[in-house]
């Protein structure tokens, strides 16, 4: 049996892999948070993943394969401890995948590192240049993530790596897209604007890890369930309606409130109301055969649906 | 009363996005019913106020999709739209023309709206060449904010083309339409255009208009023969570049009045 490491096992999405992959796989957690009720053939380190006695783990077993899903996006966390968390862990996270001949590095970063713009094209694909830390900073530690794991295509071509950049993951997450759409009846949106966006459903994004497990291909995808709707339509599906704020009077506002702790949606976050930021999966349809499930309306669909993603039928 | 209108275009519509029993897909986010509704309100104005006319449209093969290549003039682009209404509104089987737009246009609020919602896509090559593998038709003016910015004296003199249009008709193997539009040079004539105000203020070009609205200016549209471009891009831009000036001269001769 094959040995898999998931970083953030405590994260939702975390939480959901380990649960696809414990019947067919070790699965090893760590996590520095609690994990709540996992299977119990799950071990769950509970180290942070800057110290050095994580190496301990893979001198225990044998890894075959690292999920590395534990990078911190919490904006309210103090720029520093982000910043050193996200980048020494994963540089060590690198160092051990080498020095221990894991097989696979698989990383989760996210199609928002494209960045929303207004002279983006209708659908980028993966060699177009990381532009999401323009405007909005917190985006640069996932880029500079991003780019650390791409290093690894050169330096070990032996480990198989793949980093999916997956678009607004929607579904019983606690994450900023979802709970934007949960806002209240009135969803703000930007008077004037209506962008295209797209979304992944949850259990198309655990189905593509899967499938990154078991493909032989190296490289970046870019990952969406299928459909792309005007943020307008979203809106109405779920049955709310639009708030709409001008730009710049609201933006500074939000500024402000978003410093004095009052909303928890940073005031960057309005460009994605406002450019599109949309990706073309095709390279992960060719290479990883990935195969959306879901539309882009059961994604918001499954916002508040509490359900178990159970989606690997065992091979 | 306007609804059955609405109808008629929806109707046009949908008989062009259905063509060769293809769906036409859009990953664009056109709105069919409600690119029908802006058609409705600009009809009176095609029909009653520019009164266009339109020779060739038999050239235009009923099959496959296109490039159409056209001169640009007359400040504001009502040349495009009166070019993507003859297509709908002339031909037996009416194509949907769809065109591209300045990168800054996503920046303005309502109006950006408008035009991705209205089929209008942001000109870069990635979506130009993507609108054409989904079988849609295309409408470039190669002269760009330099043409349409024409002064006066310089009217029906085509200004420098790009030449990104050929690359994207030679690697995507589509044929071209050339058109020449007559009409539209003289519906907001400008005496000059000051580039360093223009360049001050970022926009595109401050010209001197001496009308406040468009004339009431006929419009008359022509419609080559589909040309195939396998040379080089360069030769086929100039060989396209003529072939326009070459319509647009015969067809200034033939026009007897700017206004009817």
């Amino acid at each position: 049996m094959k040995t898999v490491l998931i970083t953030g096992i405590g994260g939702n999405l975390g939480k959901i892999l380990a649960k696809n992959l414990h019947r067919e796989y070790n699965v090893i957690g760590l996590d520095r948070r609690d994990i709540g009720v996992l299977p119990k053939d799950i071990i769950h380190y509970k180290y942070d993943i800057r110290r050095n006695r994580v190496e301990d783990i893979f001198k225990k077993h044998k890894i075959d394969t690292i999920f590395h899903l534990g990078v911190m996006h919490n904006l309210r966390e103090n720029d520093k401890e982000h910043h050193e968390f996200n980048i020494i862990g994963t540089t060590k996270l690198l160092e051990y995948a080498q020095s221990y001949n894991v097989s696979k590095f698989i990383f989760l970063s996210s199609a928002n590192v494209y960045g929303p713009k207004a002279t983006n094209s209708q659908y980028l694909n993966e060699d177009e240049p990381l532009m999401g830390g323009a405007n909005f900073s917190d985006i640069r530690d996932l880029i500079t993530l991003d780019m650390l794991v791409s290093s690894l295509f050169w330096k070990q071509p032996s480990i198989q790596t793949i980093i999916l950049r997956p678009v607004h993951i929607v579904g019983d997450l606690q994450n900023g897209i979802s709970n934007y759409f949960r806002i209240s009846n009135k969803v703000p949106v930007l008077a004037g604007f209506d962008p295209m966006m797209q979304l992944i459903h949850i259990s198309d994004l655990i189905e593509a890890f899967i499938l990154a497990m078991r493909s032989n291909s190296s490289g970046v995808f870019n990952l969406a369930s299928s459909g792309a709707e005007p943020l307008s339509k979203l809106i109405k599906h779920l049955g709310k309606k639009t708030l709409p704020l001008i730009d710049p009077i609201f933006r500074n506002i939000f500024h402000y409130l978003w410093r004095t702790r009052f909303v928890s949606f940073p005031p960057e976050e309005f460009d994605y109301l406002k450019y599109i930021c949309m990706v073309d999966t095709t390279n992960a349809k060719k290479e990883l055969n990935f195969n959306p499930k879901y539309t882009i309306f059961d994604a918001l669909d499954s916002l508040n649906k509490k359900s178990f993603h159970n989606i690997i039928p065992i091979a | 009363m306007i609804e059955t209108f609405i109808k008629k275009n929806r109707d046009i519509l949908k008989k062009a996005t259905e063509k060769n029993g293809k769906n036409i897909s859009d990953s664009f986010g056109m709105d069919l019913d409600y690119l029908a509704k802006i058609i409705t309100i600009i009809e009176p104005f095609y029909k009653f106020y520019f009164r266009v006319s339109t020779f060739g449209v038999e050239n235009i093969p009923n099959e496959g999709n296109f490039l159409f290549i056209s001169n640009h003039s007359g400040q504001i682009p009502i040349d495009g739209v009166m070019i993507g209404l003859s297509l709908l509104f002339e031909k037996k089987s009416p194509i949907l023309l769809r065109s591209m737009v300045e990168r800054w246009v996503p920046e303005l609020p309502f109006i950006s709206t408008i035009f991705s919602k209205g089929g209008q896509i942001l000109g870069t090559p990635k979506n130009a060449k993507r609108v054409l593998d989904e079988n849609n038709s295309l409408l470039i003016f190669p002269e760009g904010v330099k043409g349409i910015s024409k002064t006066f004296k310089n009217r029906y003199k085509l200004a420098e083309f790009g030449s990104g249009f050929a690359r994207l008709a030679i690697e995507t193997q589509t044929p071209i339409i050339p058109i020449a539009v007559i009409g539209a040079e003289e519906q907001i004539p400008t005496i000059a255009n000051i580039t360093n105000i223009a360049n001050l203020l970022k926009i595109p070009a401050m010209p001197i208009p001496i009308t406040p609205l468009p004339l009431p200016v006929k419009y008359r549209i022509y419609f080559g023969e589909p040309i195939y471009c396998i040379d080089n891009s360069e030769e086929s831009t100039e060989k396209i570049k003529d072939i326009i000036q070459k319509m647009l001269d015969d067809g200034l001769k033939k026009r007897e009045h700017i206004f009817w």
